[in-house]
């Protein structure tokens, strides 16, 4: 997969919660406010967050669902685009995926070096149209109902306007108005 | 070596002075997690007969008696008494472990820097056994999950207690709480408000997903610590009101361990020992 840039702001959580171990649910209520005000801090000037998760060794699902899952779930200003989670270590994402699906959310992880993200990949539920909606505006940088119609008349032009109002509604994609048309791009494209 | 179960069994039919007169006791090699656990059930029947409970209202206080019993019946210096002091409170020090009181709720948990460090310090001494920091990592997430699930099910009069121990051949943690035990924290869900008994409900709640809070997403810090237990020979053993349950195994998981009906007791004990991985 291709770099793609991204101007967001960006939050390394080790130095947020300086532990390599993050775990219990108790523990992960002590730290969510700490953590949404970090990321308020970091979201004031530019959106979305990347929530760098280098160093951090073991992160249970249940403190996951605590601790971090309110930044996906609580209600964000108009335009805001919830975080994107970077650099999820092998022994961390079961435990991530685990929350995540859980709880019914849904959460970008990327590979982040140098401001530029790599690897992105949805954690969580989504079927095979919502999929093929956010492989196809990863690769060509943005997408709207007629381009996947287009692609894919399994499904009708409206059922492809909605699906792509709901993964906006859900965070995974940034919507713009060009004219009189809807595009949607990844939450990182400028 | 007498196993937990029939040091238990002195304890509920004969009392303390019972324990003297058991023949071949002086053998007690009583790692830390099973002076804790009988600490526990001694604390329960203190409160069930109102038995001069106060020097027993700590936790703490009950371990530290029976550490005394049992260093004194051993002649070994499994617990030294020597004054030194760990934890937030006047704990009795171990040769080669430490007791640590689980922070009650989320307020102390924001405050839990003595916890932060004790939990530090497991980690140390694994890695000074030679632990690679991935399996010290993992450890020590299941360990701090296990005393976040006593803190926030056990609804306990007093703390629950976290221990570890570190030996040359063998590492353990354990957490204990004398809270409401596994059948009372799993009915509060309505899903299993009819869970008739503690051999039912044990297992029950081991299993991924079940929880007395009857909120999705919630009932997986059993997965997490069976997780950091893959691949590894150890020893897994819970006791809960009238049961226990203990395997070992090389990745236990809910579905190996043996249960055992027992006396019933108060609270909730998890321990875990494991062999260091090959060098």
């Amino acid at each position: 997969m291709k770099k793609k840039q991204s101007q967001g702001a960006y939050l390394v959580i080790k130095e947020v919660l300086p532990r390599p171990v993050l775990a219990g649910k108790l523990a992960g209520d002590a730290d969510a406010l700490k953590l949404q005000a970090a990321v308020a801090r970091a979201s004031a000037n530019a959106s979305p967050v990347v929530l760098d998760l280098a160093g951090i060794q073991a992160l249970s699902s249940s403190y996951f669902a605590s601790a971090f899952l309110p930044l996906w779930a609580g209600p964000r200003a108009p335009g805001a685009l919830p975080p994107l989670l970077a650099n999820v270590s092998e022994h961390v994402i079961d435990d991530v995926r685990l929350a995540v699906e859980a709880n019914s959310a849904t959460v970008w992880i990327v590979r982040w070096a140098q401001g530029a993200v790599n690897e992105p990949e949805v954690l969580g539920k989504l079927d095979e149209f919502d999929r093929q909606a956010l492989e196809v505006a990863i690769a060509e940088g943005q997408t709207d109902a007629s381009d996947l119609f287009g692609r894919n008349r399994t499904i009708g032009l409206t059922a492809w306007s909605t699906r792509l109002g709901a993964l906006h509604q859900k965070g995974l994609l940034q919507r713009r108005k060009d004219g009189r048309r809807m595009t949607y791009a990844p939450p990182w494209k400028d | 070596m007498h196993s937990i179960d029939t040091l238990e069994f002195v304890l509920a039919e004969r009392g303390p002075a019972g324990l003297q007169a058991v023949s071949g006791l002086s053998a007690v090699e009583a790692p830390l997690s099973t002076a804790i656990e009988i600490a526990a059930v001694r604390w329960g029947r203190w409160r069930e007969t109102g038995e001069d409970i106060a020097p027993a209202l700590p936790l703490h206080s009950a371990i530290a008696e029976w550490g005394t019993l049992l260093s004194a019946q051993s002649g070994s210096a499994l617990f030294s008494l020597l004054g030194v002091q760990v934890g937030p409170a006047a704990f009795p020090a171990v040769a080669d472990g430490e007791v640590c009181d689980v922070p009650a709720d989320r307020k102390e948990w924001e405050a839990g820097r003595p916890f932060i460090l004790f939990q530090e310090r497991f980690k140390t001494a694994l890695r000074q056994h030679g632990v690679p920091s991935e399996l010290a990592h993992a450890l020590l997430g299941a360990f701090s999950e296990m005393a976040s699930n006593a803190a926030e099910h056990a609804a306990a009069p007093i703390p629950a207690v976290a221990s570890f121990q570190t030996s040359p051949d063998r590492w353990c943690f354990s957490v204990t709480d004398v809270g409401c035990g596994v059948v009372e924290s799993l009915r509060r869900n309505p899903a299993y408000a009819t869970v008739p008994d503690a051999r039912t409900a044990l297992p029950l709640a081991l299993q991924h997903g079940v929880s007395g809070t009857g909120k999705p997403g919630r009932g997986t810090g059993f997965t997490t610590l069976f997780k950091a237990l893959i691949d590894r020979r150890c020893t897994v053993r819970f006791r809960s009101a009238g049961v226990a349950a203990a395997c070992t195994a090389t990745s236990p998981t809910a579905a190996t361990l043996a249960f055992l009906v027992l006396p019933p007791r108060t609270g909730f004990h998890v321990a875990v020992t494991g062999d260091y991985p090959q060098k």
